[in-house]
């Protein structure tokens, strides 16, 4: 018994998780860079708008990008750092053909040990003195030396990086001050948080600047610094040359602080309470005018107005003024471009190119000249099967305002629910009895905030008759109703730590509890197969009953031991289950029935892990294909689909034990020989890696990596199959046809 | 308690969903922390006859632990499944009617090997450390001391493979288990001896030992020096300036009035919590030696000799941090920052010596003569527990006529379930 999946990416992520711009691809191109998670893109800005040019995978989540520009150099390069903590330094060259390379300059693991902030981790650079600063754990910078780039070497060099100790705990956000003769930037922090000082207002920040000596290696503290009474400081943006100043960007405020200055405050009327800003960017070199957007997708004009009197050289500003521009998408991240346009940075909603307008046009001074296309969040989906083309579509159980077109005619029915109470499942269900009417069920809980979970809610059933909805019944229930499903005609609902079924009797018109099963912590997601029930627990994996029709009840046969976090959760076979995990891993779960020894029987051995990097919402059955030639070597049965928050859709499919060492023999050999952008390694990547356990990868195969290897050069794929070994170190005998044909046939299926 | 309250769980889940919260785990985490309630269906298989002295968690699954009682006896339980109602089983033990290599005497210390599981490491009264192969439950090797010991430590930092033993003439004993040396003595302490030793967490060469006479010194191993700190429970760090603090280091210093009970770093590495015989609790700066003033309130440590203290700290704030101290026969939970009592949790009978928490699992293990599981999972209980009664009841009126009659009525009961 082992583990052999196959995972590929059907579509990769389009939620943007960090943007930047510069001079990357050559020094006379402008270039807008756009990170999704695992991937970036690079776009050149053009009077026709963007054109998107390369799209690079990188092995990690991209939670850093920015590009920068030694003073030795003519163009920019990008600075990247993943979430597994590998930094990197990569340069662009422009090759024949538009085609684009990327080559690695410095690269390298800057993890430690400490403790994690709750943010993410902070960057700024200097480029004037080739300094980059990363906050990646509590208590310590990272100080990231810069050498000479612009050499024509085309090996990679070590990041030369250096911890200091910093006493400022929960840093907010860190940035260099530009213009200073030494390295000097500054923090902002939220109060202290020792013992003395425990019980104050918890709205006090404070702004401290440090100095970096950069022989030493060390930091040393400047006299400068700030205490303010903000709600929720959360940017810091550095205000001119060789100055210490600095706007501090609040929930509702917007704040401007000098050395030996008083500070200059707005409190506009038009910053919503509610709402916090989330980004900014400036629009001129000089740090004039910056555009603030907030969490309602509001987006602002904030104009610095410096003082005249003493010639246009004056940095000293007096006056700040803030507008409202108009609304995009709720975003993030927000660029400025050239010639008024701008770029709306989306991970809840699709991306836009606006265009600010001078004069307002129907109330609002922008312009949407494009929108990106943006899945995620996937939070559910289903396969519609559309003229025989599989294709899936993702949709949503958010409001409860819910329209059903599962039904043949169109039908749009809307239920008020109580106060507080909010709809967490639904189910469409024909139930044993009366088998010739659909129902729908509704599961609710009413949700106080200061509860830890909700302690009351209802299951509401709707009939479909004719074209008409009518609500039937309802039934209270002690807990969240996390997951509903139709189980061989009664109900099956997830009602906290509990897995119930319910029968209903249309003579009565009353749902009736037949049996429960208790599980640990919370079900979270429920699937069946035949007579089993898969559910996955908030803290405790999974675990798999079985419903003995003669009893009427609900028998554990197996579950994993291991305390998982997890997500979501599908069967594969009878015997093998998947499991997403809170961290971005896979688990592959089996079942060892044929054990002669109980307490093996029923425990689920983890015998696949492996790192996504993904958090995976929700796994469907299905395939994107229908049809397969008749001299197929794979089996598409077992093929499921998974979707994440990033937008990213994934396909896992079983492969037999043969095809299984096969491809993964090949994807070691590929994994030596494919370059990877910032060299990071592909066992690194796909280890599985969760708070408190960190593991080696295995039982699944890479499909990404492995169909590269259709793409490379006859000779190349000759040569990397000369030494292919299976288990044990069997060699393993192949032709480059064959391989070519199994993965081509991989690569048809999603 | 505020403090630990935390966003509900729906919405949490929603939020996760949509990919707005990163912190999940931990938020989940602080919820359950200070909620602990006795897990009355989770029974470890019984083996201990005495009093236990002394318990530890193996740190590369959380999986496996181990209890010592006072009569040299050792045995390690299997603490998967963490279910509502489950019997842990014994994995070994190691006692005379089992092995001929056991200890005679009261286990002081049980270490796991930091690395990995295969090995672990026990200190007994009968001077005798032993270093045992998990797999084969044979000793590798064993050393045996003219002078009692009460304590040994290893450093949970990666590549380390010295243990460090106090002994009660207060020699400090460094054994290099990867060379066998074990002639390494720091003599930092007086003869009143050492009761405690601990590693820091986060430096291979930093030692924190305590004596019997109330000294808590700190040891860097690499420096010919006794010891580089020696804390004073009169250094205070204060924003008031009228309450004078010192700051000497002078051999005069002592951390409390009488022995010290428990030594224990707190997942950040920058603090300290010691536990002594006169019935303080102090939390100490462990870079500048100065104690916070922190008010736990008295704490009888009467009965035991050495308590072991469970610290719980959120990775991602370390505001959020709990302390669960032995008190007699309860255990009672403090947050350390601000030393106000939480709860306190009963259910031993007899003294309780050892509490450990399992942050994979999020439980607490306590020892007295017996060991008990501590979870957040009352809810869960009490739904069990009804589902039991309501169980009980429909076999004892499964022949009433009322149910033949009404089966709606039955269903009412069970609406409470």
């Amino acid at each position: 018994m082992a583990a052999m999946n196959y995972v590929v990416t059907v579509q990769r992520p389009t939620a943007i998780t960090a943007l930047t711009t510069g001079h990357f691809t050559s020094s006379t191109d402008f270039n807008l860079i756009v990170a999704k998670n695992t991937h970036f893109e690079i776009y050149v800005i053009s009077s026709e708008g963007l054109k998107l040019v390369k799209d690079v995978c990188i092995y990690g989540k991209i939670t850093v990008l920015k590009c920068f520009r030694l003073s030795n150099m003519n163009k920019d390069v990008l600075f990247i750092f993943t979430e597994k903590c590998h930094g990197m330094i990569l340069d662009c060259r422009k090759a024949n053909h538009d085609q684009y390379d990327i080559l690695t300059k410095c690269h390298g693991l800057l993890k430690d040990t400490g403790r994690q902030p709750v943010r993410q981790p902070l960057c700024t650079i200097d480029a004037k003195h080739g300094l980059i600063l990363l906050r990646i754990f509590e208590g310590v910078i990272k100080l990231i030396y810069i050498k000479e780039l612009s050499s024509k070497e085309s090996s990679s060099k070590n990041l030369e990086a250096y911890n200091v100790k910093i006493d400022e705990q929960n840093i907010v956000d860190i940035q260099f001050l530009p213009g200073h003769q030494k390295p000097t930037f500054i923090v902002l922090h939220p109060r202290t948080t020792d013992t003395s000082t425990i019980n104050r207002d918890p709205e006090e920040y404070h702004i401290r600047t440090y100095q970096v000596e950069l022989k030493e290696k060390d930091i040393t503290k400047l006299t400068w610094k700030q205490d303010m009474t903000l709600s929720e400081a959360s940017f810091l943006i550095p205000i001119g040359q060789d100055i210490f100043s600095c706007l501090v960007i609040g929930r509702n405020v917007v704040a401007l602080y000098k050395e030996n200055d008083r500070p200059l405050e707005i409190e506009s009327s038009l910053l919503d309470d509610e709402a916090s800003i989330v980004s900014y960017c400036p629009i001129d070199e000089d740090g004039c005018r910056y555009l603030l957007t907030d969490y309602f997708g509001k987006l602002y004009l904030l104009v610095l107005e410096r003082d005249k009197r003493n010639g246009s050289s004056s940095t000293t500003i007096t006056d700040m003024k803030l507008d409202l521009l108009g609304e995009t998408s709720m975003c993030e991240y927000i660029t400025y471009l050239d010639n008024g346009v701008t770029f709306i940075g989306s991970r809840f909603g699709d991306s836009q190119l606006i265009r600010l307008l001078p004069e307002p046009e129907n109330g609002s001074h922008l312009e949407i000249l494009e929108s990106y296309t943006n899945l995620g969040p996937i939070v559910d989906m289903c396969v519609v099967d559309l003229e025989r083309q599989g294709r899936q579509m993702p949709w949503y159980v958010a409001r409860f305002t819910y329209a059903i077109d599962l039904l043949p005619k169109r039908t749009r029915v809307s239920v008020r629910l109580l106060n507080r109470e909010e709809a967490l499942s639904v189910c469409v269900i024909t139930f044993a009895d009366d088998l010739s009417t659909p129902y729908i069920a509704i599961g609710t809980a009413i949700i106080f905030e200061d509860e830890d979970t909700p302690k009351i809610g209802r299951i509401i059933l709707f009939r479909y008759k004719n074209g008409h909805l009518n609500m039937i019944t309802e039934r209270e229930i002690n807990g969240p109703p996390h997951a509903m499903l139709a189980f061989q005609g009664k109900l099956l609902v997830a009602v906290g730590s509990s897995i119930r079924l319910y029968k209903f009797s249309p003579q009565t018109h009353e749902l009736t509890q037949l049996t429960q099963y208790l599980g640990h912590i919370d079900c979270l997601q429920v699937k069946i197969k035949d007579d089993f029930v898969l559910f996955n627990d908030l803290m405790k994996s999974i675990t798999v009953l079985r419903y003995n029709v003669d009893d009427g009840k609900f028998e554990e046969i197996a579950h994993d031991v291991s305390p998982q976090w997890s997500t979501a959760c599908e069967f594969f076979d009878d015997d093998t289950f998947i499991c997403a995990e809170d961290g971005g891993n896979l688990i592959s779960c089996h079942k060892d029935s044929g054990s002669t020894k109980e307490n093996e029987r029923n425990i689920l051995k983890e015998l696949g892990l492996c790192h996504l990097g993904e958090n995976i919402n929700v796994f469907r059955h299905g395939c994107l294909v229908t049809q397969q030639t008749a001299e197929s070597t794979i089996s598409i049965e077992t093929c499921t689909l998974m979707g994440g928050v990033s937008g990213y859709i994934g396909l896992l499919l079983q492969l037999t034990s043969t095809l299984y060492q096969l491809l993964m023999s090949l994807q070691l050999a590929l994994a030596e020989y494919v370059p990877s952008v910032g060299k990071i390694d592909h066992g690194a990547w796909r280890s599985f890696e969760s708070d408190g356990r960190s593991d080696v990868s295995c039982g699944f195969v890479d499909g990404d990596l492995v169909e590269t290897y259709l793409d490379l050069p006859k000779s190349v794929q000759q040569e990397l199959i000369q030494d292919l070994r299976g288990e044990n170190n069997i060699p393993i005998n192949t032709t480059v046809e064959e391989l070519v044909k199994i993965i081509e046939e991989l690569a048809r299926i999603h | 308690m505020n403090k630990y309250r935390v966003p509900s769980s729906v919405n949490l889940l929603r939020a996760r969903e949509y990919g707005l919260e990163n912190s999940f785990i931990h938020i989940e985490q602080t919820r359950r922390l200070a909620n602990f309630t006795l897990c009355k269906y989770r029974n470890l298989t019984s083996y201990h006859h005495s009093s236990i002295s002394t318990m530890s968690l193996e740190q590369s699954e959380y999986r496996y632990l181990l209890s010592g009682g006072a009569n040299g006896h050792i045995c390690c339980h299997d603490m998967f499944p963490s279910n509502l109602v489950v019997k842990h089983p014994i994995i070994f033990q190691i006692d005379r009617n089992s092995n001929r290599e056991h200890h005679t005497n009261n286990i002081c210390s049980l270490l796991w090997y930091p690395n990995d599981n295969g090995l672990f490491i026990t200190l007994g009264l009968d001077k005798k450390l032993k270093i045992w192969d998990t797999n084969r439950v044979k000793t590798a090797d064993e050393y045996e001391f003219n002078n009692f010991a009460y304590s040994a430590h290893m450093s949970s930092t990666t590549n380390t493979s010295i243990i460090a033993i106090g002994h009660e003439n207060g020699d400090l004993r460094l054994i290099d288990i990867r060379t066998g040396s074990n002639s390494h003595i720091i003599h930092a302490h007086n003869k009143k001896g050492i009761c405690l030793v601990k590693w820091f967490n986060n430096n291979p060469n930093l030692l924190a030992s305590a004596g019997a006479d109330g000294q808590v010194l700190f040891t860097d191993i690499r420096s010919s020096r006794k010891y580089y700190m020696a804390l004073d429970r009169d250094n205070i760090l204060t924003d008031n300036q009228q309450v004078n603090s010192r700051t000497t280091t002078s051999t005069s210093s002592i951390a409390h009035h009488r022995g010290v009970k428990s030594l224990e770093f707190l997942p950040d590495n920058s603090h300290l919590l010691t536990l002594g015989g006169d019935n303080h609790m102090y939390l100490w700066n462990v870079n500048n030696g100065q104690r916070l003033l922190v008010n736990y309130g008295p704490i009888l440590t009467d009965n035991i000799r050495i308590i072991t203290l469970a610290c719980a700290q959120m990775k991602h704030d370390r505001t959020k941090s709990l302390v669960y101290v032995p008190f007699g026969k309860s255990i009672r939970i403090y947050d350390i920052l601000s030393g106000e009592r939480l709860t306190t949790l009963n259910g031993h009978l007899l003294p309780v010596s050892t509490c450990i928490y399992n942050r994979l699992s999020i439980e607490l293990y306590t020892c007295s003569d017996d060991i008990l599981v501590w979870a957040a999972i009352k809810k869960q209980q009490e739904d069990y527990e009804l589902s039991m009664k309501t169980q009980e009841r429909r076999y004892e009126t499964t022949r009433s006529l009322g149910q033949i009659l009404n089966r709606d009525q039955w269903s009412d009961d069970e609406d409470e379930v």
